[in-house]
């Protein structure tokens, strides 16, 4: 196994130690840092994705491979300095609205999309729509997810699409929706632009909505 | 036609796995959601109602005055925080519970919810949780009052008295201690401190159960242990055997002596766990560890959808639940929500075994006609036999 290979394992298999060791070795051997993550760290993690949707890993297993992730990419975060957007098929941003702090699933959805290649910039938990619409303004993702675990609070997501409109920069980004009670029909009647039920899926859509499909 | 049963009868029937003359009614709601109900009902509303389920989570009791006007079936009741008071503010404005979790108002339209902060076992070692200030089961604030009003909603009333007597749980406790996600990694690499963890807390548990129980054991009808929330929307949180190794050898011990004290109280009794989501994998085990009744019954979670689970369990396993709170309950028009308590009737309820009910808390999101509309309806097919 190269290594690179065996980085990607220890993602899956949720090593942190060996995680670091390898991306090291990595390093030591002179390859480039965006190579590293891309067929090391994060094939790794898109494995655990795959498991995860498959049902055949569950929370505990996810978080640790995530951290695992996180550690090598820690390390090569001095090699990445300056061409960090250059890299990155796109800028995802992501909160969970106002009113709810489910963050799990956000949490899961931002190690795949950073898996995937995406920047992304995470705005955390109870966000209200003036905070969704003002951060988008200024750091100009490519696509908004607004992540919702209540049916008290997706009617929350409404509003932050509604704030992007009166705000006049709807059509500067697109909006994804999604989180448990969170269906096709909702997304389609608050007028979101995509709506996925799970990270894997919801990395497809982004991509799809960017036409990099 | 069946002879009309009182309410006691008829939970209790239907617990045994027979029919009764109707399909009996429950029904939880949070904070918001019941003073709203309560006004819509034309009733006197308060400003506070004192928590029902855990400190946090904004549960309340429903009062006999909504269950007698809508002619339902179970009364709630429970322990109180050790001190009798609830939340304490700490000088950093949190709002403390009784296992000193601080909490924060969050906001959102129709209430607000008081969420962790700072998980006080963050970075705890096994040595720490000996002096934690684990709340105390036997202080007098736990149980002040409650026996007078079990044996007085005993007699006045010809209910089913539903207890809940734990405070937090095992798992779900050890989330607001130690984070949520933190829990979760440490059952990979500290399995050995979520062990410590889990016996102290399987202490604590137990040791509430087994005040309440003795105190007002043989009023009941069903006893709740703390919930847990062990599922997702499409899968187990944890995975079954993660589940088998290190959540189930506690409840195999804290539902073994809740079970076993109750029925020396009342032998017809039985015991609710609560757990949200797809919990299918796992519910074998959970009836082994002494599950009786199961709650809720979540329509929309996969792999645990209601006529699965009655077919493959319905001769162990009782259900309180059912009537989607995620999608039919806030955003159904009336006629669904009928439609979808037909449904459920159909095929939860023969031989028994079904307390129909939301399948989570009432919110404030919900129509109150919807509401009214759900226990219309539920009289309306839930007649035995039932004939859908
Ligand atoms: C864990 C949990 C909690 C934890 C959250 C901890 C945390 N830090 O996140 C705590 C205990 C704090 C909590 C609190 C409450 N909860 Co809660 N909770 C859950 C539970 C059990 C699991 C959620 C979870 O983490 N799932 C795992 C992740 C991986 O899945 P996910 O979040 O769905 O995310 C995936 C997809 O949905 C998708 N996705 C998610 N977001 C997004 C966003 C975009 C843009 C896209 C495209 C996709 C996407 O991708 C993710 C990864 O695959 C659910 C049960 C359920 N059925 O979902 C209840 C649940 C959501 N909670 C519920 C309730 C009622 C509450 C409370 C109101 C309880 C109360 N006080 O009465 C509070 C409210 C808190 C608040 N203000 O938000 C109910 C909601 C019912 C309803 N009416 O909608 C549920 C459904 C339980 C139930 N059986 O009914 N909860």
């Amino acid at each position: 196994m190269s290594v690179l290979e065996q980085l990607a394992q220890s993602v899956i298999e949720g090593k942190i130690n060996e995680a670091v060791s390898m991306t090291q070795q990595a390093l030591a051997e002179e390859i480039d840092a965006v190579t590293i993550i891309q067929d090391g760290l994060a094939a790794g993690m898109n494995e655990v994705g795959r498991r995860f949707k498959a049902g055949e890993y569950f929370l505990p297993e996810v978080m640790v491979s995530a951290k695992s992730m996180s550690k090598g990419v820690e390390l090569l975060e001095p090699y990445l300095a300056g061409d960090e957007n250059s890299n990155t098929v796109g800028t995802f941003m992501i909160g969970t609205v106002k009113g709810d702090v489910h963050d799990i699933g956000k949490n899961i959805l931002i190690m795949m999309f950073q898996g995937a290649g995406f920047k992304v910039i995470d705005l955390g938990v109870d966000v209200p729509p003036e905070k969704f619409v003002q951060a988008a303004v200024e750091q100009k993702p490519d696509i908004v997810g607004l992540c919702a675990l209540l049916s008290t609070t997706m009617p929350m997501q409404a509003k932050t699409i509604a704030a992007f409109e009166q705000a006049s920069c709807r059509d500067q980004f697109k909006i994804m929706v999604g989180g448990a009670p969170v269906s096709q029909d909702w997304s389609d009647k608050i007028t979101a632009d995509g709506y996925a039920a799970d990270a894997i899926e919801a990395v497809d859509m982004a991509k799809e909505l960017l036409g990099i499909a | 036609m069946v002879k009309q049963m009182t309410s006691r009868e008829r939970v209790q029937t239907a617990l045994n796995h027979q029919e009764p003359d109707r399909v009996p009614l429950g029904m939880w709601m949070t904070l918001g959601a019941y003073k709203n109900f309560r006004e819509y009902l034309g009733l006197t509303v308060k400003d506070q109602y004192p928590p029902g389920s855990t400190t946090w989570s904004m549960d309340v009791h429903v009062e006999p005055d909504v269950i007698e006007k809508l002619g339902l079936d179970v009364i709630r009741i429970g322990s109180s925080t050790p001190d009798g008071q609830g939340f304490k503010i700490n000088e950093n404005g949190f709002y403390v519970d009784e296992w000193s979790v601080p909490r924060k108002k969050v906001e959102y339209e129709g209430g607000y919810y008081m969420e962790d902060v700072n998980p006080p076992l963050k970075d705890a070692t096994i040595a720490d949780l000996e002096d934690y200030p684990w709340p105390d089961p036997t202080a007098d604030g736990c149980w002040n009052g409650l026996e007078q009003k079990a044996k007085r909603l005993f007699t006045e009333t010809d209910k089913a008295l539903l207890a809940q007597f734990g405070r937090g749980g095992i798992y779900e406790q050890a989330k607001y201690l130690r984070g949520h996600e933190q829990i979760l990694m440490d059952m990979i690499l500290e399995p050995e401190f979520v062990h410590a963890l889990f016996a102290k807390l399987c202490q604590v548990e137990m040791k509430f159960n087994e005040m309440g129980i003795k105190l007002i054991g043989k009023y009941l009808t069903q006893v709740r242990m703390s919930p847990e929330d062990l599922g997702n929307q499409d899968n187990l949180q944890i995975s079954p055997k993660t589940f088998r190794e290190m959540i189930k050898p506690y409840y195999t011990k804290s539902f073994g002596l809740a079970s076993k004290l109750l029925k020396e109280q009342n032998p017809h009794a039985k015991l609710q766990f609560h757990s949200c989501g797809a919990i299918y994998a796992i519910v074998p085990d959970l009836i082994e560890c002494g599950m009786e009744v199961s709650d809720p019954m979540q329509p929309i979670a996969k792999g645990v959808e209601p006529a699965r689970l009655k077919q493959e369990f319905g001769d162990r396993l009782s259900w309180w639940g059912g009537i989607d709170v995620q999608r039919t309950l806030p955003l159904g028009t009336p006629e669904q929500v009928a439609a979808e308590v037909r449904t459920r009737i159909k095929e939860a309820a023969p031989g028994g075994g079904y307390i129909l009910s939301s399948s989570h808390r009432c919110q404030p999101d919900i129509p109150s006609q919807n509401i009214t509309t759900m226990y219309e309806a539920a009289k309306e097919y839930g007649q035995y036999p039932i004939k859908l």
